[in-house]
């Protein structure tokens, strides 16, 4: 029989997670494209409410458990060719054109129109995974040569580690929220705005038509139909690789970043008082058994 | 990023070579210095060859790219600047950014002024392009035109108008239309028969139409 | 059955482990094990059960190997010298019930009661024991007494006096002289719940004590009974816990508090199947 036994039922078991949970919170930034769209982005993303579940085939599975991005940030940019004016030309011949005006640049610049767009709350996703619990003896760097005693008073100890190795992990998009038609729309009026907002009134109408092709093509872009949770997902999933980055970020993050539960080995169970030294016990023989209703940790003293 | 000063240029002048006029000068055989001003004061040089091996019928000297260049005070180091035109071909002096005032002076062997693009010659081609509606008048040498820069009605032509110039020549006698109609940033090209100067002069802006708007809440 | 079917978080600890618990603690804090005057602090090869393996640690940073302890007093003696002695627990170990680690005397029915754990250790120890010739060294001859049969004399005669001066150092020795002994000893406890002004208290019961073979027995008795009385009024009174007070935190963020008893807890702690077990239940906030 192990000399330890710890055993945490699923609503013990679901504060560990819970804490773990609370501390994950990873960015990300990059850019992609998106048919004529350059996109960059920066997003943060965290884990809210869902469901802890203990198995009983000694895994743990989390189901539902809520995607926030905060923030969503991503900026799109339109690769806009440059327009000129003149070109034209003023001698014609036979062979072709004598003497042609040189062209004078309306606009050029790459990429020639970027609007900022913050997608935050804007659509609601879940994360579902199954995990196997796994102990893992930490050997703290920091320790060094340092004896066990020294290494607990600098709180360099090394430690035994609990963490949550998925198995297999998925995002569910369960809803885009109404707003979501009213930012595309933003979308076009912004890079719109951003091409003409410079111009004086009276320009505006001659810019706008000069560029109307331009415009065309934003407008195609931009047209997305009705099924608005393929255009995003599309974005996010395929164009941007959010939902790739959050499933890693989780997978790794619990896998190894950071254990629902750790204590330190050898582990103190009297306090050091005045220049006597603590008493350290040395932990090993860990071992995790997960069954429907709880999480037993059992270990032995060496 | 656009080229805002084709917006805030309400007229043309070739004593002052801008993104809305161009002047195009043809050359004759030989070897020829031009010098580069704006606003009266030196900003840069090249060199300019027509002779008859050249195939090239035109040489487009860009002034704004004068600017943009650190400035040689001593003269000390030969000039990137190179061109070649074939004899007869048109040399073509134009802005293409926001940078305005130039002119150009042209000198043959032993310091010779040869063209002034100050005083325009016979042969020369203007070339405009206006972007502000409204009504114009273009001035030579005794001479005067009205020019109206209008929207086009239908924008779906838009493309169509800036393809193509509309053409006008000044003689002693006058220019050949009283009247002329372009869209903005379409091509004026006035064929000079005369010695003469070009000032197109803004007589009255058009004004602005206020474009339909859809309110996004009404009572 | 789950451990955790009546708590949300369940700990146990098997004797086996209690008793490498114990190993270590005295590998660690020796000095908790060993007590004796300074002769044997300076020289713990002196004491009469020998230290055992130290940890490297309480050498690197000089941690007392050995408890001091004062000098013992000799009644009438009027000098400032003391008796040495040391004493040493050895071979604690730990038995929950049942009792399978070590026999009990029969003394102590041979056997654990339910939820109750016995202590075996064995105490050594001695008096350092001066020979003849340094307690003739060492005696002070008062002022004789004088007997007054004619009623003459106008001067005091002292009275005989038993009076215990504080030694302040100890009677030199040889370790010769060292007379050393050790007693088996038994201790019996349980984990019980006090009442304590109203307040819940965790405490623990002596239920029996033993020293083994000593004779006479009234002797025995009567050691039995000097350490029985240090146990029940000097020592277990102060290892008593307020229950509500026992409150834990795992890691910084959990709040966890004993377990009400209850008839699916009715022992918390439970000392059962040689194991120690505690429930506790999350603190909702």
């Amino acid at each position: 029989m192990s000399h330890i036994t710890l055993a945490a039922n699923e609503r013990a078991f679901n504060k560990l997670v819970d804490r773990a949970r609370d501390y994950f919170h990873p960015s990300t930034s990059g850019s992609g494209s998106f048919g004529p769209f350059s996109v960059s982005y920066n997003a943060g993303v965290k884990l809210g409410s869902g469901s802890i579940d203990l198995q009983s085939d000694n895994s743990v599975r989390i189901d539902e458990m809520d995607i926030i991005y905060d923030p969503l940030n991503v900026t799109f940019g339109i690769d806009i060719p440059t327009i000129t004016i003149g070109g034209f030309c003023i001698i014609p011949s036979f062979w072709g054109c004598i003497l042609r005006a040189p062209k004078i640049t309306l606009f050029d610049a790459n990429p020639d129109i970027s609007v900022p767009i913050n997608f935050d709350g804007i659509f609601q996703s879940e994360i579902s995974g199954a995990f196997r619990i796994i102990p893992k003896f930490y050997n703290n760097p920091a320790k060094g040569t340092l004896t066990d005693h020294d290494a607990h008073d600098l709180n360099v100890a090394n430690e035994w580690q609990f963490y949550l190795d998925p198995i297999w992990l998925d995002i569910d998009i369960i809803d885009i929220a109404d707003t979501a038609g009213n930012l595309i729309q933003s979308i076009t009026d912004g890079i719109i705005d951003s091409l003409l907002g410079w111009a004086p009134g009276w320009a505006r109408a001659i810019v706008k038509a000069i560029l109307s092709p331009v415009i065309a093509l934003i407008r195609a872009a931009l047209d997305i139909g009705d099924d608005i949770q393929e255009w995003l997902s599309n974005l996010f999933g395929v164009s941007l690789g959010l939902f790739d980055f959050v499933v890693t970020a989780v997978a790794d993050y619990f896998a190894s970043k950071y254990p629902i539960f750790q204590f330190e080995t050898p582990f103190k169970i009297l306090d050091g008082n005045g220049s006597l030294i603590p008493i350290l016990i040395p932990i090993g023989d860990v071992g995790v058994n997960v069954t429907d209703t709880e999480m037993v940790i059992t270990s032995n003293i060496a | 990023m656009f080229n805002k000063s084709l917006f805030r240029t309400f007229g043309a002048d070739t004593q002052q070579i801008n993104s809305s006029v161009m002047i195009a000068h043809p050359l004759s055989k030989g070897q020829f210095k031009g010098i580069v001003f704006r606003n009266d004061k030196q900003v840069g040089e090249f060199y300019i060859n027509s002779y008859a091996d050249v195939t090239a019928t035109q040489a487009d000297i860009d002034m704004a790219s004068f600017e943009k260049e650190p400035q040689d005070k001593c003269g000390c180091t030969a000039s990137s600047h190179q061109y070649q035109v074939k004899p007869d071909g048109y040399v073509f002096f134009f802005s293409s950014t926001g940078t305005d005032g130039f002119h150009v002076e042209l000198y043959a062997e032993e310091q010779k002024p040869v063209y002034n693009t100050r005083q325009l010659l016979k042969g020369d081609i203007v070339v405009s392009m206006l972007m502000r509606p409204g009504a114009y008048e273009i001035i030579g040498t005794d001479n005067k035109c009205i020019l109206t820069v209008n929207e086009p009605e239908d924008k779906n032509d838009y493309q169509q108008h800036l393809s193509r110039a509309v053409t006008l020549s000044l003689n002693e006698k006058g220019f050949s239309s009283k009247e002329v109609t372009v869209v903005p940033g379409q091509g004026l090209v006035i064929s000079l028969e005369t010695d003469s100067n070009i000032l197109v002069k803004l007589l009255k802006a058009a004004p602005h139409k206020e474009q339909d708007r859809v309110p996004r809440w009404t009572k | 059955m789950s451990f955790t079917d009546f708590c949300d978080v369940f700990a146990s600890a098997h004797e086996d482990g209690f008793n490498r618990i114990i190993r270590h603690i005295s590998m660690q804090r020796p000095s908790l094990f060993h007590y004796g005057t300074p002769s044997f602090v300076k020289n713990p090869k002196l004491l009469c059960c020998g230290i055992g393996e130290v940890h490297p640690e309480v050498i690197k940073r000089g941690n007392p190997l050995v408890t001091v302890m004062p000098y013992l007093p000799i009644p009438g003696y009027p000098g400032d010298a003391g008796l040495e002695f040391n004493f040493s627990l050895n071979r604690l170990e730990i038995d929950f019930f049942p009792t399978n680690v070590f026999e009990l005397p029969s003394e102590l029915n041979n056997k654990l009661g339910e939820q109750s754990f016995a202590l075996r250790a064995v105490v050594c120890g001695g008096i350092a024991c001066p020979d003849s010739r340094i307690l003739k060294e060492f005696v002070i001859y008062p002022e004789p007494y004088r007997p007054d049969f004619k009623g003459n004399s106008t001067r005091d005669n002292p009275s005989f006096s038993v009076s215990i001066n504080p030694p302040k150092r100890g009677l030199p020795f040889t370790e010769k002289g060292l007379q050393c002994f050790e007693l088996e000893l038994y201790v019996v406890l349980k984990f019980v719940r006090e009442d304590y002004n109203g307040e819940p208290v965790l405490g623990i019961e002596l239920q029996n004590l033993e020293l083994v073979d000593i004779k006479p027995d009234g002797l025995e008795n009567s050691m039995e009974c000097y350490m029985r009385t240090t146990l029940k009024l000097g020592i277990l009174p102060q290892l008593r816990v307020a229950f509500n007070a026992l409150a834990f935190e795992i890691g910084d963020f959990i709040s966890i508090v004993p377990t009400p008893i209850s008839t699916n807890v009715p022992f918390n702690p439970s000392v059962d199947n040689d194991t120690v077990s505690v429930f506790l239940t999350l603190e909702t906030p």
